[in-house]
């Protein structure tokens, strides 16, 4: 008898007591066909996680885009700001929040003199 | 697998240690990595585009002011946790707002929010993880677009570990199910 989907989902999610967890594992060791649906539900896990939405897509960005068009000037001050998507101010207005920005170019005259140091050393970042 | 995500983490810290001694770029690079997952997962939080947007804008601005520790664990895991908390933060301070659950629709196919999203099919699958009770939604969201472990997520949450199973257990259960009556995953036994 085959493993249910409702059975291997509990089993993915670790709900099963131990004789029936020891019950699929041996079935699924011996069934090649459970195991192909086992394949499929990781497939279907992975597409549940699958979900993007890239920053293009955003409505603000879009707006921007279309204010920014044909206008050159627009274009040049926008090599004056540091920012992103997020927003970055030049370094005069470094703690204001200014509207979002498309980064195109970066300053390196508007960092912050108080941006911190390059981690430096190994030790000063987590060893994977 | 194992080796892909290795690389992954060595590709963040190098990008992070760039963007600390001054490379705007890097952030950039950093930020158009993990944007696009981050932005989805706190539009299913949020229910909004842009306040989506910005608690994901939020997030990278503080990485960049404020740099990880060596406790702070992977970027993509404390970014993904910050954006988390700032969009459950969002998400209940406009339930507040609105006075009633404004947020939790029952169909969300035709959600303006969701039609962000270009492919159809990824757009059903966003539409499904929406139609989630709260509870259902953010273990599975914590899990699968987060990428914490049952204990962190049980430690976000302060719920015991075989809740979050079983939540996750229910929120897939239901996932597949409305994802097989629409047609986009195939029924089997």
């Amino acid at each position: 008898m085959h493993v249910t989907d409702d059975q291997l989902l509990q089993f993915e999610f670790e709900l099963l007591d131990s004789p029936n967890l020891r019950q699929i594992e041996s079935h699924l060791a011996d069934c090649a066909e459970c195991r192909a649906r086992r394949t499929r539900l990781t497939h279907e896990l992975a597409e549940l996680s699958a979900v993007r939405i890239p920053v293009d897509n955003l409505p603000r960005q879009q707006r921007q885009r279309e204010q920014s068009r044909g206008t050159s000037w627009l274009r040049a001050a926008a090599l004056l700001f540091l920012g992103f998507t997020g927003g970055f101010a030049a370094s005069m207005t470094y703690h204001q929040q200014p509207p979002s920005v498309r980064a195109q170019y970066l300053s390196a005259k508007a960092l912050p003199d108080s941006l911190p140091a390059a981690l430096g050393d190994a030790t000063a970042w987590p060893n994977f | 697998m194992f080796q892909a995500g290795l690389h992954k983490l060595t590709e963040d810290r190098q990008l992070l240690e760039r963007t600390y001694a001054g490379d705007a770029g890097a952030l950039l690079a950093l930020h158009d990595a993990h944007a696009p997952r981050l932005i989805a997962m706190a539009l299913l939080i949020t229910r909004c585009a842009e306040s989506a947007e910005d608690v994901v804008q939020e997030a990278f601005v503080r990485l960049w002011r404020e740099p990880l520790k060596r406790n702070d664990g992977t970027v993509s895991g404390w970014l993904a946790t910050t954006v988390w908390r700032a969009a459950c933060k969002e998400r209940a301070r406009r339930l507040a707002l609105g006075g009633i659950d404004t947020i939790d629709l029952p169909d969300e196919s035709a959600s303006p929010d969701l039609q962000l999203i270009r492919d159809d099919r990824m757009r059903h699958v966003a539409a499904v993880i929406a139609e989630l009770s709260f509870e259902h939604r953010e273990c599975l969201l914590l899990r699968y677009y987060a990428e914490r472990s049952y204990e962190e997520i049980a430690d976000l949450l302060g719920v015991p570990i075989g809740t979050v199973k079983s939540r996750l257990y229910y929120a897939v259960q239901m996932c597949r199910q409305k994802l097989q009556a629409r047609g986009v995953w195939e029924e089997c036994m």
